[in-house]
């Protein structure tokens, strides 16, 4: 199997890229409009280069992984699936509702795979606490409470122009979408609050408090901040706590780590990595010809939280999330929604 | 590498389980359904003799294995042989299998005395088949962790070392009986000794006390070792908990130190008892299962792939450190540990332990 990754600008590159390679079977192909870059893991990995996303897609790639800048996901997504290549695209899908609905249907066209990169579906302390919900274990959802804050990411991060925006456009989605997939309900309205304390200078919102009111009247929360100095001991967490008429599960995804103590106080991580499942589902998927969830569906969905939070923090007051018009045709495997 | 065994077990299956060895599990208690669940897992062709015959038909019912009415039938059946009966029983059906033709695949503690554990390794020697110990703690992603950052130099050299591992009392009487199971040193302490051998070194030293604070039989027990290399190690062993299962340790080094505790770093907590709870009242596995990492490494050993990163000289070693604790603690003096018998000599790895793999690394650290 072949399997192109276009740029590295998201530093989740790395991993995909460490992940494909290590994989009997599979070949890795790269292209990067940032040659440097590009040059620098063909180099680390030891696979070719190609000097344009046109040369990559002509050695006819079963699938690709689009790492690039967020505002870049569409027009690579598009080439990409008239090459006949499935797609993983990183997260978020699009910065705006058109890209990401334009990237489904340039898929759909091609009768391509497109996947979003959303890897804490694969969590193992996630997947645990999914199959706990879906057993009936905590009964109906009624709240949730998700926290997802990181340290400030650098470079194009910050530049919206490219990023589509801060905070709230980095780290809304991933529990947008485990919210979305736990309940199987469609957000519906959003408020949230914003602010730039953290880091005056960066030009984006570092701090972001989101309420989703979900359609089947579940109301949960989301914290998004970049609010973890380089003094926390890791990158960040991602916690979500399901509150339901049967009982509180609660669930801290990289809370597995040993911990230690040189020069700096670091938390290793073991046991979780995300990444693994959700490289190896979109082989899966490549391989069984087969669509795949989180699709680019989910990718909308939790893109649009993001966005509707925007228009809120604008505002002050709630905004409606825009729906995708056309209803879900693949029922997710896992929880049969 | 974790990351990659995950990818085994989503798109990549047939690489692991093209098998061409089939495993016959000896005793089914309740090691031998963590084996039993790995062995599924690696896709391989599973064979069973137990006592009583209840335990052969739960491995039938719930793993699909073949059941054989005696050892003879099993070890003409098989290609390894998974021993996972009480301790003491452990030498006499692994020289069975060795001289049958079998590798040989041996719970810990391999056996109740070095004397004991010598014979299996010379019959396996005599044989020319493989033996391998589950000291399954090697494969516990937290240790695999922790010994890699150690490995890779980052503390410095290990100085003092402590490590901890505390449950509730059995339930299977043959392990409250410290004359079969050789007690909570022999089948739980083992495992942390052979910790704080795989990172400090060889052991010179080693003192241990013991305690009964539940029941008849010893159920706390300390043991101070001391390295030859003058790193020193505090080790904790107890079957005292009312309930649950836990682990600790912290690793100081000349430059900086590692520690972890199992319940400190638990990925999901309930708000009531038993929300949680897996199939057996077990916790739900998450992320690498150290059972399935452990035989599919003695597996490809076997295969003639590379070494395991746990040789049956390492787990003698173990067991030497261990003998000389129950020793200690039944007298009171410090007890320097026996060396590991000649007859170990062919089953230590070509190189040494180099294949700790577990850090999760790359975009999310």
């Amino acid at each position: 199997m072949r399997i192109g990754i276009m740029s590295f600008a998201h530093l989740h590159a790395a991993g995909y890229a460490r992940l494909l390679h290590a994989t009997p079977g599979v070949e890795v192909l790269i292209a990067d409009d940032d040659a440097t870059r590009g040059r620098y893991w063909a180099d680390e990995l030891g696979v070719p280069l190609f000097d344009s996303y046109t040369a990559l897609l002509d050695h006819a790639p079963d699938g690709v992984v689009i790492c690039a800048e967020n505002v870049r996901h569409r027009p690579l997504t598009e080439v990409a699936a008239a090459a006949g290549a499935a797609v993983l695209c990183e997260k978020p899908l699009a910065t705006t509702e058109d890209d990401a609905r334009a990237m489904i249907d340039a898929c759909a066209a091609a009768g391509v795979t497109l996947m979003t990169a959303f890897p804490m579906r694969f969590s193992p302390p996630v997947a645990a606490l999914a199959a706990a919900v879906g057993a009936g274990q905590v009964g109906r959802i009624h709240a949730m409470t998700g926290t997802n804050p990181g340290r400030m990411p650098t470079g194009w991060f910050t530049d919206p122009r490219l990023s589509g925006g801060g905070a709230v456009t980095d780290h809304t989605v991933h529990l947008a979408d485990l919210m979305c997939w736990l309940t199987g309900s469609e957000p519906a309205t959003v408020y949230a609050q914003t602010n730039d304390l953290i880091h005056p200078d960066a030009g984006v919102e570092t701090g972001g408090l989101i309420a989703v009111t979900f359609t089947d009247g579940t109301v949960a929360t989301i914290d998004c901040s970049w609010s973890r100095l380089d003094t926390y001991p890791t990158w960040g967490t991602v916690t979500l706590e399901v509150v339901g008429d049967g009982g509180v599960l609660t669930v801290d995804a990289f809370r597995q780590h040993i911990t230690t103590y040189t020069d700096t106080t670091r938390w290793r991580p073991f046991g979780t990595d995300p990444d693994a499942g959700l490289v190896a589902e979109f082989l899966a998927a490549i391989r069984d010809r087969r669509p795949t969830r989180p699709d680019g569906v989910d990718g909308y969905r939790a893109t649009a939280v993001a966005l509707a939070a925007y228009r809120s923090a604008a505002t002050g007051q709630p905004a409606a999330v825009t729906p995708l018009a056309e209803p879900r045709l693949v029922p997710d495997a896992r929880t049969g929604r | 590498m974790p990351s990659l065994y995950i990818l085994y077990n989503y798109v990549g299956c047939h690489i692991l389980s093209a098998v061409d060895l089939r495993v016959g599990v000896v005793g089914f208690g309740w090691i031998a359904r963590l084996h039993a669940a790995a062995w599924v897992r690696l896709g391989v062709p599973l064979h069973v003799y137990a006592e009583p015959a209840e335990h052969a038909a739960a491995a039938v019912a719930e793993f699909g294995a073949v059941a054989h009415p005696t050892l003879a039938d099993l070890l003409a059946a098989v290609d390894v042989v998974d021993v996972c009966t009480p301790t003491d029983t452990h030498a006499p059906v692994a020289v069975a299998a060795a001289r049958a033709g079998r590798h040989v695949i041996c719970e810990k503690p391999i056996a109740s005395t070095l004397a004991e554990a010598a014979e299996v390794a010379d019959a396996c020697a005599r044989a020319g088949v493989s033996l391998h110990v589950g000291q399954v703690v090697r494969y516990f992603p937290p240790y695999a962790a922790a010994h890699r950052v150690v490995a890779a130099g980052e503390l410095g050299e290990p100085a003092v070392l402590r490590f901890r591992r505390a449950s509730g009392l059995p339930a299977r009487p043959w392990l409250r009986d410290e004359v079969r199971s050789g007690g909570v040193i022999a089948d739980l302490m083992i495992h942390d000794l052979d910790q704080a051998r795989w990172f400090a070194g060889e052991v010179v030293r080693v003192y241990a006390r013991a305690a009964r604070p539940v029941g008849a039989t010893r159920t706390q027990a300390y043991a101070i070792l001391t390295h030859a290399g003058g790193a020193i190690s505090h080790v904790s062993a107890s079957w005292a908990l009312d309930s649950g299962f836990e682990t600790s340790f912290e690793i100081a080094g000349t430059r900086g130190l590692v520690d972890h505790d199992s319940d400190a770093t638990k990925p999901l907590r309930a708000d009531r008892p038993g929300l949680l709870a897996g199939p057996g009242g077990l916790p739900p596995v998450l992320g690498d299962d150290p059972f399935t990492l452990e035989l599919g490494e003695f597996l490809t050993a076997i295969r003639g792939g590379p070494p395991a990163r746990v040789s049956a000289a390492d787990a003698a070693a173990a067991l030497a450190i261990t003998v000389a604790a129950i020793e200690s603690a039944d007298t009171g003096r410090a007890v320097t540990p026996s060396p590991v018998p000649a007859a170990f000599h062919p089953f230590t790895p070509i190189t040494a332990t180099a294949t700790a793999t577990a850090v999760v690394r790359g975009s999310w650290e």
